[in-house]
């Protein structure tokens, strides 16, 4: 899932580093408070902070039903400057997206997944608030 | 002259004193002295001067040679780049047949198309981890992640497909494309300074 164990293993044994849990958050409290600003189009979300890029890229069933299942994004990313990986999350693949029934109960999502998705989330709406200042402006002329 | 410098020196010697020869001669040291003083500066300055034009000759050389090997550099970029843009512009193709074939139920098509394309999309992350950068290396990742996943839900045999499963498959088509076109649009227009 991420750096230092390998995505596979980390998400088998159901481990997640406490520090990358406490990086997402606190990239969601600054994107909460403002002070990291993300630019959305239809497949990526985008932002940088200080000498950081962050980066989601957007599943294709993100805003529907199926979403809940299996998640809006399907990669989550923070890289240096020079583009060295620092975090990737990536969304653990399920074919409940093809309507395909689940053979067993669905495994609980990691912490880490729910920071991110909890990430995710505030960075979608911070892009909207934009179309809302925007809709405020026009409004308001 | 230096018969009668021998001569002072004789007679100074003898204790005969002669300044008047003596003085004559140390004027002539004095001239040579100073003239092989001159010469030397002379000579030292054309060296100097020409140390200098050596060393200047040496610097541009050295700058000729690097700006020719930055343009080496640039016009091997270049290619490596048109050859990335080119090898992407047949995935791209590739997965617009895909969702073609999908679009179409044609799933004998489809099984056909699905080993080639991800060996392709193989080949491409493999090549690509020094030209694709942050996101984009991500939403090849995805694409990859998307075509083993769509490979998992082809039918086989005549096996029916249900009407949410085959919606879904088309949607997971357009997405590879959409993600696929977004970095072919992206490797078309790259410049090669962009890339390190």
């Amino acid at each position: 899932m991420s750096t230092d164990l390998g995505g596979v293993f980390k998400e088998f044994i159901g481990y997640d580093d406490p520090k990358e849990i406490e990086l997402v958050e606190k990239i969601t409290e600054k994107t909460r408070m403002g002070k990291i600003v993300w630019e959305g189009t239809s497949s990526s979300l985008v932002a940088t902070a200080p000498g950081m890029q962050l980066s989601f890229v957007r599943s294709s069933v993100a805003n529907s039903f199926v979403s809940r299942l299996i998640g809006e994004w399907e990669i989550f990313s923070v890289r240096s400057q020079q583009g060295v990986e620092i975090l990737k999350v990536e969304q653990p693949s399920s074919l409940a997206y093809f309507g395909i029934p689940l053979e067993s109960m669905p495994t609980p999502r990691s912490k880490l997944l729910e920071a991110v998705d909890a990430l995710y989330s505030v960075a979608n709406s911070r892009g909207k608030s934009d179309i809302d200042k925007a809709l405020n402006v026009i409004k308001n002329l | 002259m230096h018969m009668e410098c021998l001569y002072a020196s004789n007679a100074a010697t003898l204790g005969n004193v002669d300044w008047k020869t003596i003085l004559n001669c140390v004027n002539l040291v004095t001239i040579v002295s100073v003239t092989l003083g001159v010469g030397g500066i002379i000579v030292g300055v054309l060296g100097w001067r020409a140390s200098l034009r050596g060393l200047r000759e040496s610097a541009d050389a050295r700058a000729r040679e690097k700006t020719a090997q930055d343009s080496a550099n640039a016009a091997r970029q270049e290619l490596l780049l048109q050859r990335a843009a080119e090898d992407f512009r047949i995935i791209v193709e590739n997965v617009e047949e895909l969702a073609d074939r999908v679009a179409a139920a044609d799933w004998l098509k489809v099984r056909a198309l699905l080993p080639p394309l991800k060996m392709r999309f193989s080949e491409a992350n493999g090549s690509f981890q020094k030209i694709l950068k942050g996101i984009d290396m991500d939403k090849l990742d995805v694409a990859i992640r998307s075509v083993k996943t769509l490979a998992k839900v082809i039918p086989a045999g005549g096996a029916e497909v249900p009407i949410e499963t085959f919606q879904a498959m088309i949607l997971q088509c357009d997405r590879i494309s959409e993600l696929v076109g977004e970095i072919y649009g992206k490797l078309k227009y790259l410049k090669a300074e962009e890339v390190q």
